[in-house]
């Protein structure tokens, strides 16, 4: 019985124009084309980039100086003067909401990018590293989820001063055991992929591996979560500025221009006041949610363009 | 000797709700330089362990080198700090796998990859890293190389990702070269392709390699040896020739009858009865003794030990006693 099999085929060059049966498109193209199709986060998308747009802007935009207070015009309706009308101290409701944006946003993306920071790199190590490191890692996670975070958030408010930064510093704090638990999840099943054992036997570090070679592949749901968790900050520091607990007056943010309108004769007197702040929360809030479930869409590979 | 592998008494085993698996039970081989020495079994017999053990890669805290050391070019591998264990793989051994559609990273550049593996090991800047990554593609076979660095894996087909694995494989000039099944996942003809361009590989940067496979097919193409492993031990050390020739252990003989002839009286495809012993489980005697058609009462009181015929093959079975030379 004989094996040799007479099967040689010369072994001449190969070039990717050959060969290149699957997948023409750039990844991010087709990442694009499905973004596109999903009309609400495309509207969510063009709302965010208005509302940017004015934070970066506002100095420009904004009519008149954000603090500057005109006691006679106190509560004035909106008109010629004012578009959106006047706060209880006189000041432009414009002015302030676009000066307002800059301080929600800086506080949302700010924590948010903390967060994410902290919560990627505690998942990598639980996820790649796995057994007692993992086991300890995720405790902490759990005993943080199971702190009752608005009291604790008052609490601490009230202990160190409230300013920005310290806002920011708590919710990057507070806010990063959700991303812990996605990237862990995303770590602990591609570690075991090919790529990554393919990795390992060409002697590549586990610190390269983690960062260059994972961490690329579990960027998706990263950034949904990132965009989601932004539109959640935004809506905490409302509501601790509502609470007096968060930016302090003068410097508005919308949700401290709230504050001041907490009172019936104010709420159902001089509705234009409460109202817009209140709306752009939501309308913001409601973007990035638009967006975070469009890029969510975008980057599943299971939902076909 | 000028052997650029040596195994002696390798024993991984694996600890498993307190039980321990022998999933490599005791293996000694040699390789020498440039020279191609295929491993051949059934799933689970133990030939991936073997290749992870090499590489210093089983999988911890289940998975363990108990006993045994791996030389390469003399210096011990099971000994090395998992420090100095980085510096050996790709530059010293390299491997590439089964699966060539998922052992490149799909969100990075094959350029990338393959430099990231140069700059580490060589320690040259990404320039010169960036021409020896295509010097490898040209090799390897690609007509235009500088266009492939920044092709994402996505786009070629599998067997020329299987080429990039062997170009990142080969791209620091290992001594030796693990192959797990480098083209069952391949169509026949690219298979071809892919083994041809293997043994030019090999003989051009004299580069031993270890095929790890079951496609009997493949080791006529490519080895010089064989080693046949059977339930975590060799049963069998034979010249590629001799052993398609006059298989020594049943094992093996049930293995080259199961595959059809091409040339020849079409006769009636044999299979070997039974399955592979499930893992942990312990015999007295030949683990093959059960599915063995030639196994008589010492078989399954006795453990055989390895016989060294005057013609310098091993086989592990009693039918071999009377011609022992050692």
């Amino acid at each position: 019985m004989t094996l040799t099999n007479e099967r040689r085929i010369p072994n001449k060059p190969v070039s990717a124009e050959d060969h290149s049966l699957i997948g023409h498109e750039a990844i991010w193209k087709v990442m694009l084309r499905k973004f596109m199709k999903n009309k609400l986060a495309v509207i969510g998308a063009v709302l965010l980039i208005i509302i940017v747009g004015a934070a970066i802007f506002a100095p420009m935009l904004a009519p008149k100086d954000p603090s500057q207070q005109v006691l006679l015009d106190k509560l004035a309706p909106p008109g010629k003067d004012y578009p959106l009308g006047a706060d209880n101290l006189g000041r432009d409701t414009l002015s302030r909401l676009l000066y307002g944006a800059r301080i929600s946003l800086l506080v949302g993306f700010a924590s948010v990018a903390g967060s994410i920071f902290i919560g990627t790199v505690i998942g990598a190590i639980a996820g790649y590293f796995g057994g007692i490191l993992d086991a300890v890692l995720m405790r902490i996670v759990d005993a943080i989820i199971s702190f009752p975070s608005l009291f604790l958030l008052i609490t601490l408010v009230t202990i160190f001063e409230p300013s920005i930064f310290t806002l920011i510093a708590i919710f990057a704090v507070f806010g990063w055991t959700g991303t812990a638990r996605l990237v862990r999840g995303e770590f602990l099943s591609l570690r075991k992929s090919e790529f990554v054992l393919a990795a390992r036997t060409l002697g590549i570090s586990n610190t390269r591996i983690i960062f260059s070679h994972i961490l690329p592949n579990a960027l998706g749901p990263i950034i949904v979560s990132a965009t989601l968790g932004v539109g959640g900050v935004i809506l905490a520091e409302a509501g601790l500025s509502y609470l007096g607990l968060g930016i302090q007056p003068p410097t508005p943010s919308w949700g401290n221009m709230l504050q001041s309108a907490q009172n019936p004769q104010i709420m159902l007197g001089a509705w234009w006041y409460p109202l817009f702040p209140g709306f752009m929360i939501l309308i913001t809030v409601l973007a990035f949610n638009f967006v975070g479930d469009g890029l969510r869409d975008a980057f599943d590979p299971k939902i076909d363009d | 000797m000028n052997a650029v592998l040596e195994v002696s008494n390798l024993k991984t085993y694996f600890k498993k709700n307190k039980k321990t698996i022998r999933a490599v039970d005791g293996i000694d081989f040699e390789i020498g330089k440039g020279e191609t020495v295929a491993l051949v079994g059934e799933s689970g017999c133990g030939k991936s362990m073997t290749s992870l053990s090499i590489m210093g890669l089983v999988p911890a805290p289940a998975g363990k080198v108990v006993d045994g050391s791996i030389k390469l070019n003399g210096v011990d591998l099971v000994q090395m700090p998992e420090k100095k264990m980085y510096d050996i793989r790709g530059k010293e051994v390299a491997m590439i796998f089964q699966e060539p559609m998922t052992s490149l990273n799909p969100v990075l550049t094959i350029g990338d990859q393959l430099t990231g593996v140069i700059m580490h090991h060589l320690k040259v800047n990404k320039k010169t890293a960036t021409e020896k990554a295509a010097e490898m593609l040209g090799i390897v076979g690609f007509s235009d190389p500088l266009k492939t660095l920044k092709d994402y894996p996505h786009r070629l087909s599998g067997g020329m990702r299987q080429r990039v694995m062997i170009a990142m494989a080969m791209s620091c000039n290992p001594k030796l070269l693990i192959a797990d099944e480098p083209t069952t996942a391949l169509d026949v003809t690219i298979q071809a392709q892919v083994l041809e361009l293997m043994k030019d590989l090999s003989k051009k940067f004299s580069t031993s390699i270890l095929l790890i496979t079951h496609d009997l097919g493949v080791v006529s193409e490519l080895a010089e040896r064989v080693i046949v492993m059977y339930a975590g031990q060799i049963v069998e050390i034979s010249d590629v020739d001799d052993l398609f020739e006059e298989p020594l252990h049943p094992y093996t003989e049930g293995l080259i009858h199961s595959i059809p002839a091409i040339e020849g009286e079409i006769t009636r495809l044999q299979s070997i009865k039974g399955n592979v012993p499930a893992p942990g489980t312990v015999l007295p005697g030949c683990k093959f003794a059960p599915r063995c058609s030639k196994a008589f009462a010492r078989c399954t009181e006795e453990v055989p030990g390895m016989y060294v015929r005057e013609d310098g093959r091993c086989v592990r079975c009693f039918l071999y006693d009377g011609e022992v030379v050692e």
